[in-house]
């Protein structure tokens, strides 16, 4: 039996073990002609890079704070290093393997990167002369190693040893429109040729590496799209036997490309099910390919990678064009969220579009959708934040894939409810290089001041940009944050006119106040989150309390003025539990509408954490569903138990 | 319905006399006005012709006090009901005194067309829209 038709046979009776549920698995697209699944491995917090060592040891950076190794034949645990060298990994965000079988692996938050042997052992630290402000991702030649800053775009390609020979400024590599392409993975093809996924632009490019001269760009191929050769996020991506392979992580495959740039094949299909696997991807942004015939994917979205074996030898005459099946998939929520009067907006990362619901009837309703995935004004690129302003008719949108603000203004809601496309138009942009910020900085949230203008939050800094609202003056504020590694991801006004700023590992929440002299801001309090594992979003609630989104904790946390912390959800697909939360607005009374990206929907909660109803794109629902009737798991009634007779002369 | 701003056009129209003439709208946040008018092989016409080339001319005066000069103006169109916009990309001159202009703009098909302005003083990009209906 070969692989496909073993693969085709296990897959169709499968079911993938999920708590006391079980997932109905997938018919792979097609992984019976490019790649067949092997193995699926979970548990990980965020796995986010791959590497395979010649020694069959998958190497996986967890950007939760470990480099697991996993066995390639079946995804068993080999070992775990979570901390070396007087201290903890932090970020780590990209792992390679060397030729001598051990590993390189770079930690964006402690700044560095790290030669790890096979069987787990620190060696020592690498290339620690080379100047990186935040290690990311990172490949090897038989001699090189190419490095890439995720803070300033560069590239830095090293000799075996760790000593920087070349460097590729970050606004070298551009699109054919003449765009910056942001680089988010690299893999060499070989020791001259160096491959680079821009998951933002939707392009990959071939840099040639030539002893004596510049980097220099030979081809740049691509696009936003569905159909072969087009991409969706490229956000990983691998070279093995003449192929590349790309984690197209929005379009959910794997592709492989031929080195000039075709499109051929692809492998796994879309998850169309909360936690499905074994052949079914889920938000791929890393892959790694062996020589010898092994692909690993990560997909932190389902906390796990997946292995299989690609067929290196199909050809592109066997393509299939497999679209996704849509049933079930009613929203891809990412991670913002913002009320103002009756409206609710959210965003869409997959379609890059900003959805509005209307609240007036007492459940989200779909009213319309604003923007499209594109470079133009009126359309969008990644969306960061949201603000909504005036009542619900104007919305602030901070797009770091165009590095702008875009200011949109809605029509007042109507008497009757009724789904309007046109409701939106743009008003404004400004961009970000017209704002004070670091070059490549950007904006991570939003909030509305009591004063009523707009503070925008400079996660860098971590500092504060203050705009009036037709955003044509902008000062930057500095705020002296506690000392932590930690970033700030997220502020929140209260109603007092303290303005709180969340910070995500550890989670820590400090508040500041207005100081005397204009602009500045003094530190009031900070207060560590001990439950939280990686805070997420923060909104201000009633009486001095804030809600912060847990994300990979999934949980929603209450934190009163008393410092005490209340869970208000749990991890699951059940209504009321969430899955990777990202973000929350507060609605009127203190209702909590949280984005549960994770499951693909919003749910709104009370104000003391009691569910009330999840909604999506046309459709609200108020009678909570358990984790079978989500997932349409079936299960066979128990059988009944015997009643036993009534006793003669008893009561009948 | 016709859009309000086609209404604004026909009157603006209108009150001049009926002929191809200056239009006038609003940029949307109240910064600018547009005046702007089409021209095919170098007439003013009141509707462009399907899929033939044609001009669109644009005279851009501040409404604020304090504005700053226009140092970009980009001119573009769509079809929101059909989300797509041109097939080509339009050359655009901007000149003196708020005066720019949009040569080789195509509607390739009949239907509404909403052509966007955006006016870039060097601060911000604030757009002006109208809708032309090609029916």
């Amino acid at each position: 039996m070969d692989g496909a038709i073993a693969m085709a046979a296990l897959i169709s009776s499968a079911t993938v073990a999920l708590g006391q549920a079980a997932v109905p698995a997938l018919l792979p697209s097609s992984a019976e002609i490019a790649g067949s699944y092997r193995w699926q491995s979970g548990g990980f917090i965020a796995p986010v890079s791959c590497a395979i060592s010649k020694d069959g040891v998958v190497a996986v950076a967890d950007a939760g704070g470990a480099l697991v190794a996993l066995d390639s034949n079946d995804g068993s645990v080999r070992w775990k290093l979570s901390e070396f060298d007087g201290g903890p990994m932090l970020e780590p965000a990209g792992v390679t393997s060397r030729a001598d079988g051990s590993f390189l692996v770079t930690d964006m938050r402690r700044r560095r990167v790290d030669h790890v042997s096979a069987s787990g052992e620190w060696i020592g630290r690498f290339a620690s002369q080379v100047a990186l402000s935040e290690p990311s991702a990172i490949a090897c030649s038989t001699s090189k190693v190419a490095m890439l800053d995720g803070a300033t775009g560069e590239i830095a390609i090293c000799d075996n040893a760790g000593a920087e020979i070349a460097r590729i400024p970050a606004d070298s590599v551009k699109s054919p429109d003449g765009r910056r392409l942001e680089i988010a993975a690299l893999a060499f093809i070989d020791d001259t040729h160096l491959a680079l996924a821009a998951g933002s632009q939707n392009a990959v490019a071939i840099v040639r590496l030539d002893p004596g001269s510049a980097p220099r760009v030979e081809k740049v191929f691509g696009g936003r799209g569905p159909f072969p050769g087009f991409f969706n996020q490229p956000v990983g991506i691998a070279a093995a036997s003449g192929w590349l392979f790309v984690a197209d992580q929005f379009n959910h495959r794997v592709a492989r490309h031929t080195l000039d740039g075709k499109g051929q094949l692809a492998y796994g299909q879309h998850a169309v099910l909360p936690r499905a696997g074994e052949g079914a991807v889920h938000y791929p942004v890393a892959i790694a390919v062996s020589p010898d015939a092994l692909a690993v994917v990560c997909e932190p979205f389902e906390r796990r990678v997946q292995a299989y074996t690609p067929n290196f030898g199909a050809e592109p005459v066997d393509m299939r064009l497999v679209l996704p099946k849509l049933e079930g998939i009613q929203s891809h929520f990412g991670a913002s969220a913002t009320r103002a009067g009756q409206r609710l907006f959210l965003h869409d990362p997959e379609s890059a579009s900003v959805i509005v619901f209307d609240l007036s009837k007492g459940q989200p309703v779909h009213v319309s959708t604003l923007g499209a995935p594109g470079a133009k004004g009126h359309e969008f690129g990644q969306i960061d934040a949201l603000l909504a302003l005036d009542n619900g008719t104007r919305l602030l949108v901070a797009d770091s894939g165009n590095r702008r603000l875009a200011l949109w203004e809605l029509t007042p809601p109507p008497k009757e409810i009724i789904f309007e496309p046109f409701m939106g138009r743009l008003v404004k942009t400004r961009p970000y290089d017209r704002l004070p910020l670091a070059p490549r900085a950007t904006i991570a949230s939003l909030a509305l001041d009591t004063d009523g203008s707009i503070l925008a939050l400079d996660a860098d800094g971590p500092a504060l940009v203050r705009l009036d609202r037709s955003l044509r003056s902008a000062t930057r504020e500095a705020l002296v944050a506690p000392d932590t590694t930690a970033r700030a991801v997220s502020i929140a006004s209260a109603i007092d006119g303290h303005l709180g700023v969340l910070f995500d590992r550890p989670a820590s929440l400090a508040t500041f106040a207005r100081g005397a002299a204009e602009g500045a801001w003094s530190l009031k309090g900070s207060r560590p989150i001990a439950s939280c594992n990686n805070a997420r979003a923060l909104a201000a609630l009633g009486d001095g309390a804030w809600a912060v989104v847990d994300e990979w904790g999934d949980q929603v946390l209450a934190l009163s003025s008393d410092l005490s912390e209340r869970r208000l959800s749990q991890r699951g697909v059940a209504d009321g539990e969430c899955w990777l939360p990202s973000a929350l607005a507060i609605g009127d009374g203190g209702a909590i509408y949280l984005v549960d990206t994770g499951n693909h929907r919003g749910q709104r909660f009370d104000g003391t954490g009691k569910w009330e109803m999840t909604f999506s794109l046309g459709r609200t629902y108020t009678r909570a569903r358990s984790s079978d009737e989500v997932l349409r798991v079936k299960r066979q009634p128990a059988a009944a138990p015997q009643t036993p007779a009534p006793a003669a002369g008893g009561p009948s | 319905m016709i859009s309000p701003s086609i209404v604004a056009a026909i009157v603006t129209a209108a009150i001049q006399n009926g002929g191809p003439a200056w239009h006038s709208v609003v940029s949307n946040d109240g910064s600018w006005r547009v005046e702007w008018r089409l021209v095919e092989n170098e007439k003013p016409v009141d509707l462009p012709t399907a899929r033939k080339r044609f001009t669109v001319e644009l005279r851009i005066a501040p409404l604020r006090d304090g504005a700053l000069p226009v140092q970009a103006v980009i001119v573009d169109a769509q079809m929101p009901e059909h989300h797509h916009g041109m097939n080509v990309l339009p050359s655009i001159e901007v000149g003196d005194a708020g005066r720019a202009r949009a040569d080789g703009m195509l509607f390739h098909m009949t239907g509404r067309w909403e052509v966007d302005v955006d006016i870039d003083d060097g601060v911000t990009s604030e757009r002006a829209q109208w809708d032309i209906g090609m029916y």
